[in-house]
């Protein structure tokens, strides 16, 4: 029985059980889209009625995303650099199933949790600590499971007493630290991680890093983006950089950095600086993480 | 395929049977409900082998379409069959079933394959992934309901005063200034009215915030993902509990009035039921379309206004003239409050033959916006 509704699933039968596969995914975004009140519809009706002579100009589409194909074997570490808009994000939304790639597919096995809108969702007026049971159960995880953690999670975040209080009183710090304990104490198989550190002071910085290599010793699969070179270079296994949607090079971490390196300063700086100012800033390689002996 | 197949049959036998003997122009309804039935059966069975033949014979035809061709081939074949072999049949009963039956058949077959596109999931996949979610709406909906109630000094106090004050205002001046009370003297004005206001509360509270359940949930959206009908799904609990409090305040404003809760109620539960399920459908496509066109909830507030009035709520449906009862022949609230109003005022049992058209409605519209919010929800994302 043939019907058109049946998805056709291409079977993938690698040696290795990849953990996370991407496959000709591209993603477009129409600029028209965002077009979503009457409003718009009847200003551009009336503005066809009046000038009918001007066409409507022909919208170009933008494609975030470009015939990306990888696969990520458990336990692998991968680092996904590249420029500001060169769909990093677009990516691991596409991961997480936040959207759907306009081509290709995505198959992700098992349980993920991410480290990129830390506290979303949670509720402002709630504690802090029922915030913990909201969170989890956001990312599918039941507080049964929770029990037994949330003291670490507590622990973890340094919150202290002002775990009871609610989250609406917290500093941005606080919010984030509480997010980011929460993330990695749900016990995932994957990590989708997005800047990491941009959660907290310094000290609590070197703690991210030092729960997110145990976490790694403990066979987690991880995706990190992030601009700090030296983090990617301790923390992953391999690179995948990307440029303006499109895969510029996939494999060992040192040599695509290096490439990459090659390629913002030599090639792309001073043009860029002319055309999109904000698009131009890299950057320094030198001004990374915290001094970690 | 087969059992998409089956269960739409299913589906569409079930929502033959009960239009049959729904009334809801207020003719007495008499024919033999056993050999309609069988009627119905006969033909669904022998529409499906028809089919099936054309098809062996090399007709080519999509899974949504054979089922929609079998859905009007069976109805006509048992609207054929019943004026010849059941002439005590109400005719204009069988009319606007066999009516019913053409317009809601491809809302079930063909509507949902066109919205869906080709590369959807099934509905139970979906269902089954929402199940796995149900901590996640447990959780959100209680947090939901506490910080709401939390902040305020009397907390839980105005969920209840609220209404009070609302429902205290209107009764006084439709009772003593507009003087409907007259042609229900039988009972007190305010118990009249408030059986239909506050089933009314519950449907245009939960219409209306569903309507912006996802838009305003923007940044959970495009950060997390999780199955998005929670939004609504919380909206329409929060709906609930609120009008819940409301009720308990009917009751206290009833009591005084001297009418008492009776056994009936026990029928509430099911009459909510059929009202949710009408209300879920709803709430799911007009949350999503909104998303897309932005000026739906601003339309909602204005229909819901309309709405308030068309339906016989601060009237008895007396008191509509004959020539306008087709509007409740088409609105599935009016068997509804109708419902609502027996039991709580009149302390009679429902009249269950006029609630199959708001059942059946309720649970089309609930598939169709379902079908049409779980299309539109991968979009989400990026329209917002």
């Amino acid at each position: 029985m043939t019907s058109p509704i049946s998805p056709v699933e291409p079977s993938v039968e690698p040696v290795v059980e990849p953990i996370i596969v991407a496959e000709h995914v591209s993603k477009r975004y129409a600029q028209n889209e965002s077009r979503t009140s009457l409003r718009h519809e009847f200003n551009d009706m009336a503005k066809r009625f009046l000038k009918q002579s001007i066409a409507r100009k022909p919208v170009e589409p933008f494609w975030a995303l470009r015939d990306i194909s990888f696969s990520v074997p458990a336990g692998q570490t991968v680092g996904i650099v590249g420029r500001n808009g060169s769909g990093k994000s677009t990516l691991f939304r596409t991961l997480c199933g936040i959207t759907r790639p306009t081509e290709g597919s995505v198959q992700v096995r098992g349980r993920f949790s991410t480290l990129i809108a830390l506290g979303a969702g949670f509720n402002q007026e709630r504690s802090g600590r029922e915030n913990i049971y909201l969170s989890a159960a956001i990312q599918g995880v039941p507080p049964r499971q929770i029990e037994s953690v949330i003291h670490e999670i507590v622990e973890f975040s340094e919150l202290g007493q002002f775990i009871d209080l609610p989250v609406k009183r917290y500093s941005s710090g606080m919010y984030a630290r509480l997010g980011f304990s929460i993330a990695v104490h749900l016990k995932p198989d994957i990590l989708f991680v997005d800047e990491i550190l941009a959660v907290g002071d310094a000290a609590f910085q070197d703690k991210c890093i030092e729960r997110i290599l145990e976490m790694k010793a403990s066979g987690l699969t991880m995706l990190i983006v992030t601009h700090q070179t030296a983090q990617v270079i301790k923390l992953c296994d391999r690179a995948i950089w990307l440029h303006r949607g499109r895969m510029m090079m996939d494999g060992d971490t040192k040599e695509v950095m290096v490439k990459y390196h090659e390629m913002i300063y030599e090639t792309e700086i001073l043009p860029t600086l002319s055309t999109t100012p904000d698009e131009a800033l890299p950057e320094p390689v030198t001004l990374s993480t915290p001094d970690t002996p | 395929m087969l059992s998409v197949l089956v269960g739409a049959m299913l589906v569409a036998v079930q929502t033959r049977l009960k239009y049959t003997y729904g009334k809801p122009l207020g003719e007495d309804y008499q024919a033999h409900p056993i050999g309609l039935y069988l009627l119905m059966v006969l033909s669904v069975v022998s529409a499906n082998f028809i089919i099936s033949i054309l098809v062996r014979v090399g007709l080519k035809l999509t899974v949504a379409l054979r089922q929609l061709l079998v859905l009007w081939l069976a109805t006509a074949m048992m609207v054929v069959l019943a004026i010849r072999l059941i002439p005590a049949l109400s005719q204009l009963q069988l009319a606007y079933f066999a009516g019913a039956a053409v317009f809601f058949a491809p809302c079930v077959t063909v509507i949902p394959v066109l919205w869906k596109g080709t590369d959807g999931e099934s509905v139970s996949s979906h269902l089954t992934k929402l199940w796995s979610y149900r901590i996640l709406l447990i959780i959100w909906l209680r947090y939901n309901i506490l910080a709401r109630y939390s902040q305020a000094t009397l907390g839980i106090l105005w969920i209840v005063l609220l209404p009070l004050a609302t429902s205290g205002v209107l009764a006084f001046v439709f009772s003593e200034f507009l003087r409907i009370g007259v042609t229900t003297s039988d009972v007190p004005f305010v118990t009249f009215f408030l059986a239909a206001l506050v089933p009314w509360t519950l449907f245009q509270q939960g219409i209306t915030k569903g309507s912006t359940s996802i838009f305003n949930q923007i940044g959970l959206i495009i950060q997390v993902y999780f199955p998005r009908e929670i939004l609504v799904l919380v909206t329409l609990g929060e709906a609930l509990v609120d009008v819940f409090f409301m009720f308990l305040a009917m009751l206290l404003i009833n009591a005084v009035s001297g009418v008492w809760p009776n056994w009936l109620y026990l029928y509430l539960p099911l009459l909510i039921l059929v009202q949710a399920l009408f209300m879920l459908g709803l709430m799911l496509f007009l949350g999503s379309l909104s998303v897309l066109v932005r000026d739906i909830p601003q339309l909602v507030g204005v229909v819901m206004q309309l709405l308030f009035y068309m339906s016989p709520i601060l009237y008895p449906t007396s008191f509509i003239p004959e020539k306008y009862r087709f509007i409740l022949a088409i609105n599935p609230l009016v068997p509804l409050f109708q419902a609502y109003r027996d039991v709580i005022v009149y302390a009679k049992t429902p009249d269950f033959s006029t609630l199959y058209f708001p059942l059946v409605v309720s649970i089309i519209v609930l598939f169709m916006g379902y079908v049409f919010f779980k299309s539109k929800e991968d979009g989400f994302a990026d329209r917002l």
